[in-house]
């Protein structure tokens, strides 16, 4: 599903983003990215959505090489690329129901749609009664919900999050952890860039860490700091 | 193509931006307003000049100077002539002599000129004054038409004034070209800052997959509606206050302007309205267009 081949990517001030980096992941995974504060993650999620080029290699999704893409298929390409970030990015002046609704607005949905399907997706992350809000009079777990509920209501096959707990107390990180893993149960692949250590050894999903600009691991039901622990039991 | 259903919500989307964004569109707005009514005024002032100046010139009249040596048969046959072209109020008929105590009359003090009287060198001549100041140009080319006469329109003091009044027209559609500029450019600033404080909501939709003709669309209604809301405003205040100020000055004024009017508001409207509307939903727009423009590039 999506396939990356020697991608570089060198920021105009020299820089290093991502270097020579191969990587797959399948359809229906669930992959935390993890590594230190600027070791390359969010480079790797922007060049995904096409927000940055590559300098270099080739990134293929949906068997289409995005690189490739003009400037006027890039909406097209983000359809199909649910987003979630640490600060939300909900629009401001819209409440909670209308947010989730935007996002129908731009596929060209018919109202009766919208009407049918935004509720149900707002029941999915917990949200009904919250619709009428708007996004500064919800918490901070609830504006990341509603931030989920916009992003897979297109039923876009893809799900990236860059740190989605990153603002959030433990326990409503977990709320949000859980949310994402139900979306994933239901067929979306998901690619989460992420700092913390207790959700990625706990949820036991994929690791890719990224160090400086290059994967150093990639392990299936992995942890933060594998090899750590590893040598700590061994001292 | 955009379907209807998100062609009526992106409208809806713009209605609802304008409210949501009033203090900067009222901002905008009353930039529009203001350079609309600059411009009102210079063209109120300047079409009244133009007009006030051609009810001068028709009360000074056109004078048809008669060539030497016209028989008096034809003079009477070419007064006729005269009162017979359309438009024509009254022919008054200045002979030579009447021309020469009319003049000596000017020249009380001055014994040189009674030699004139042997040998009068002015020409006889036809005043003629015309019904309406729109017909003057007219009647002018007829009168043209007749070799016996050499027609002057324009004395010494009403050529002045036409100078005048061109420096006038050409200094109000300098002024008018400033202001449009001007307008164009305080609007397209107070839409970029519109726009700037919501660039997070632009790239926010951009990351959701929204096709910058979704985006750009309701803030080009917001800025036509802002300039056609514009436009009308500055209408309506033009229209009361010309009214009104035309009404006080001929009023208070009416013993100098001496029957002089002010160009009926019907005249100036019809001209003020469409060009004000298409002023300010062009400004709107393309200062919408131009303020997304650099924000749409993400
Ligand atoms: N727009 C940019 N211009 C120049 N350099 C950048 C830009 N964005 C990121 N970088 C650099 O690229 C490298 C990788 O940054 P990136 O944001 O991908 O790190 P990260 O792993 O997401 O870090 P964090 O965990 O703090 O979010 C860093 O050295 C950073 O300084
Ligand atoms: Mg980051």
């Amino acid at each position: 599903m999506i396939y990356l081949q020697h991608v570089s990517k060198t920021y105009s001030n020299g820089a290093i983003g991502l270097n020579s980096t191969n990587l797959s992941i399948e359809k229906g995974e669930f992959v935390f990215i993890t590594g230190n504060s600027g070791s390359g993650k969010s480079t790797l999620l922007r060049l995904l959505l096409k927000e940055i080029e590559p300098s270099h290699g080739k990134i293929i999704i949906n068997n289409r090489d995005i690189t490739k893409l003009k400037r006027k298929q890039i909406p097209y390409l983000r359809r199909d690329i649910g987003v979630v970030f640490q600060d939300f990015r909900l629009l401001p002046t819209k409440t909670v129901y209308e947010n989730v609704a935007f996002a129908m607005q731009i596929v060209g949905a018919t109202n009766r749609e919208i009407r049918k399907n935004v509720p149900i997706i707002l029941g999915l992350v917990g949200l009904a009664r919250k619709a009428r809000c708007y996004p500064e009079e919800l918490s901070g777990g609830e504006q990341q919900r509603t931030a989920l509920a916009r992003a897979i209501i297109n039923n876009s096959p893809i799900l990236i999050a860059d740190e989605p707990t990153g603002n959030l107390d433990p326990a409503t990180s977990w709320e949000i952890m859980n949310c994402l893993q139900d979306i994933n149960k239901r067929g979306v692949t998901i690619v989460m860039a992420t700092h913390e250590r207790e959700i990625v050894n706990t949820l036991k999903k994929r690791v890719i860490e990224i160090t400086n600009g290059s994967v150093t691991k990639d392990m299936h039901e992995g942890g933060y700091d594998d090899e750590m622990e590893y040598s700590q039991v061994f001292v | 193509m955009m379907k209807w259903n998100t062609l009526k919500y992106l409208f809806k989307e713009g209605i609802v931006g304008l409210w949501k964004n009033r203090v900067m569109a009222l901002a905008s707005a009353g930039t529009i307003i203001l350079c609309l009514l600059i411009l009102g005024m210079s063209y109120s002032l300047g079409t009244n000049i133009d007009y006030i100046l051609k009810q001068i010139e028709t009360k000074f009249g056109i004078t048809s100077y008669v060539k030497e040596g016209t028989n008096e048969n034809k003079i009477l046959e070419l007064r006729a002539k005269i009162a017979g072209v359309p438009h024509v109020q009254e022919v008054r008929y200045i002979s030579k002599e009447a021309a020469l105590s009319s003049f000596k009359e000017g020249m009380k003090d001055n014994a040189i000129f009674e030699d004139f009287t042997k040998d009068n060198p002015l020409p006889a001549s036809f005043e003629i004054i015309v019904d309406s100041v729109e017909f003057q140009d007219q009647v002018v080319k007829e009168l043209g038409k007749m070799p016996e006469l050499e027609t002057r329109y324009l004395e010494k003091e009403t050529d002045i004034f036409i100078k005048i009044n061109d420096t006038i027209n050409y200094i109000s559609w300098a002024i008018s070209g400033a202001l449009i500029i001007v307008g164009l450019l305080l609007m397209t600033n107070t839409i970029k800052l519109t726009v700037y404080i919501r660039r997070k909501e632009i790239n926010i939709m951009k990351y959701i997959g929204a096709t910058d003709q979704f985006i750009r669309l309701p803030f080009l209604i917001e800025g036509v509606v802002i300039g056609t809301i514009s436009a009308l405003t500055a209408i309506i205040i033009i229209v009361v206050s010309y009214s009104w100020l035309s009404n006080i000055l001929v009023t208070e004024l009416i013993g100098l302007l001496n029957g002089v009017t002010f160009r009926p508001i019907g005249d100036i409207m019809q001209r003020l309205i469409p060009v004000c509307m298409i002023i300010g939903s062009g400004i709107g727009f393309i200062g919408s267009g131009t303020a997304i423009r650099k924000h749409l590039k993400v």
